[in-house]
């Protein structure tokens, strides 16, 4: 019988399940894509070390060439590339940051078409932009953070995003992957939207383990923290855009993002302006937590943060309870952050790489079969329905 | 649906105790199915999956002739389908904690019924969490069982899962099961006197 138990926690080790399909996969030859396609010219050993070595946060050069159509927009650009990313670096297609040498002129929309822009953003100068390996979703759908942002945009919310699209990526002409281009999250992206220089921005960044100041005055950084530390709510009100935080609260709670507050959030602030929160990294979004109430998902009891403490500090005057709820209730009322209007975001984006998924899948195994990808997708729609209906009955 | 759980439960304990195997190990295997499942707006075709389940049981407490046994098993699930005219196969493993009541009706005759609940997600997913939503799995399943020799019965099982769970997880294993086994019972030992 010890051997029987034995035996049978082996099994519950290794529960596991494999598919495979007899799909004919297309190769890169056969595809006639609408992507825009990216080829990067590069020293190939220098870009396979920096490849390799992930930790070494290794810089080099290169030139970059954009087809739009098949036609050539952006040619011989010169770019510093880095490998960008935690976790997601492990994988074999990594997220490459590409910082232009000068600020590229982006008002033809040649390097980045986003199909809509919040009225408060500018892409018409663009220093640097992230071609994305979709983070912890490369190997499930390659387009929650995508298709998640573009919901944000629709719902016209008072927040600071990246815009993005899917593209081909090659390097000195060979195909490398499917990644998303993205403008950034950091100070370089934030002067862009603003059309503001990146002296001006002052950022910080909250991760699991500790809060980086990344950018500008820190001691405005400081003082900041310590007030949240010593809930000086006068001196929050006067520091942060309270509309921009509670829209930024309602959206990520909504979403049930479970790798945040205590991760992927950024603050920062136009010179003497107030703080604001960037919305980014929603592969976290619509996982676990999809019963949880939104407060149960930014109280976040795992890790302490300064971010749900901030939260917290406004959430003891009644009238931020009022606006905050107010914003969910008015939200999902108009319909605007609806299963209705998600799921023709996911459609659009499916039929704009279900030809070149394909290709990901040949090359990286990332996901592993064409059902698979499927399966994610499915999942993905079905937790956004569920999460929407979970919401609407407690706010209501 | 708890309480449909808790009212079979109750429903099926009655109240003595006679001579009852203290454990068993059984296996079986068998062929399951899925009637209707759409994957990302498209129809799944020809859906279902042959089963094989190996593990051992633990007589709990009795009531009477009856009593309530608590398994382990471990269960391979060869499944298929088509999606688009697009044929896959998925093998899966799963760990199963199979907890049922058994009737003995006469010498040679049992039923039994009872519920197997399982994991529903691999273990290396990065969604793998004991808070996950759809983590478990429960079926509910009645059978009989069939006195072959002293310690060997062959048993014939029907399994539905009872959990409202997206399409999506029924690809892997199908909702419905039919199931044919054996089962090897091991009787406590007495001391005999010369």
């Amino acid at each position: 019988m010890k051997n029987l138990l034995l035996f049978l926690m082996l099994i519950l080790f290794f529960s596991c399940s494999k598919f495979t399909e007899d799909f004919q996969l297309l190769d890169i030859t056969e595809i006639e894509t609408e992507l825009p396609v990216i080829n990067i010219e590069v020293n190939i050993d220098d870009f396979n070390k920096m490849n390799k070595e992930v930790d070494e946060e290794i810089e080099i050069e290169g030139r970059f060439n954009l087809f739009r159509n098949g036609i050539l927009v952006i040619e011989n650009e010169e770019v510093e590339l880095e490998i960008k990313g935690g976790f997601s670096t492990r994988f074999s297609l990594k997220t490459l940051g590409v910082k232009f040498e000068d600020k590229y002129d982006n008002s033809d929309r040649s390097l980045i078409n986003p199909s809509k822009i919040l009225p408060h953003h500018n892409l018409d100068k663009i220093k640097a932009i992230r071609l994305r390996n979709s983070g912890n979703d490369f190997v499930k759908t390659m387009m929650k953070d995508l298709s998640l942002t573009q919901l944000a945009i629709n719902a016209d919310l008072n927040l600071d995003l990246t815009y993005g699209e899917p593209v081909l990526v090659y390097i000195n002409n060979d195909f490398h992957g499917l990644l998303n281009l993205r403008t950034e999250a950091n100070s370089h992206g934030m002067a862009g939207l603003y059309g503001v220089k990146k002296d001006n921005i002052t950022l910080a960044k909250i991760t699991t383990y500790e809060l980086i100041k990344k950018d500008g005055d820190f001691d405005r950084i400081d003082a900041f923290v310590q007030a949240i530390e010593e809930e000086n709510l006068n001196y929050l009100k006067e520091e942060l855009d309270v509309d921009n935080f509670i829209d930024y609260m309602v959206f990520q709670s909504y979403i049930a993002n479970v790798d945040w507050p205590h991760n992927n959030a950024r603050f920062y602030a136009i010179d003497q302006g107030k703080f604001r929160f960037v919305l980014f990294d929603l592969d976290g979004a619509l996982r676990l937590r999809v019963n949880k109430e939104p407060l149960n998902i930014i109280e976040d009891k795992r890790f302490p943060n300064i971010l749900t403490d901030l939260f917290f500090i406004f959430y003891k005057e009644e009238s931020f309870q009022q606006a905050f709820w107010g914003r969910y209730g008015s939200l999902l009322a108009s319909g605007i952050i609806s299963y209705d209007n998600f799921k023709p975001i996911v459609d659009a984006n499916i039929a704009q790489i279900d030809l070149e998924i394909q290709l990901q899948i040949g090359k990286h195994q990332a996901p592993r079969t064409m059902i698979e990808w499927n399966i994610e997708l499915d999942k993905l729609l079905t937790l956004f329905q569920e999460r929407e209906q979970v919401v609407s009955d407690l706010v209501e | 649906m708890k309480t449909i759980y808790l009212l079979l439960f109750l429903f099926f304990v009655t109240s003595g105790v006679e001579a009852q195997p203290r454990r068993f190990i059984f296996l079986n295997s068998g062929y399951s199915f899925n009637n209707s499942l759409q994957i990302n707006n498209e129809k799944i075709k020809n859906s279902r999956g042959y089963i094989i389940t190996f593990g051992g049981a633990l007589k709990v407490f009795s009531i009477k002739k009856n009593y309530l046994s608590l398994g382990m098993a471990g269960k391979t699930i060869f499944s298929s389908g088509s999606r688009k005219g697009n044929k896959f196969n998925a093998s899966t493993i799963r760990f199963v904690f199979p907890l049922r009541m058994n009737f003995p009706l006469t010498e040679k005759w049992a039923i039994s019924t009872g519920f197997n609940f399982q994991n529903n997600l691999d273990f290396l997913d990065p969604d793998f969490r004991l808070g996950y939503r759809y983590l478990w799995r429960v079926d509910y399943s009645a059978g009989m069982k069939y006195l072959l020799t002293n310690q060997w019965s062959l048993t014939a099982n029907a399994g539905i899962n009872l959990r409202n769970m997206p399409d999506v997880f029924f690809l892997n294993e199908p909702k419905f099961a039919v199931l044919i086994g054996i089962e090897k019972q091991f009787y406590k030992r007495r001391k005999t006197k010369k």
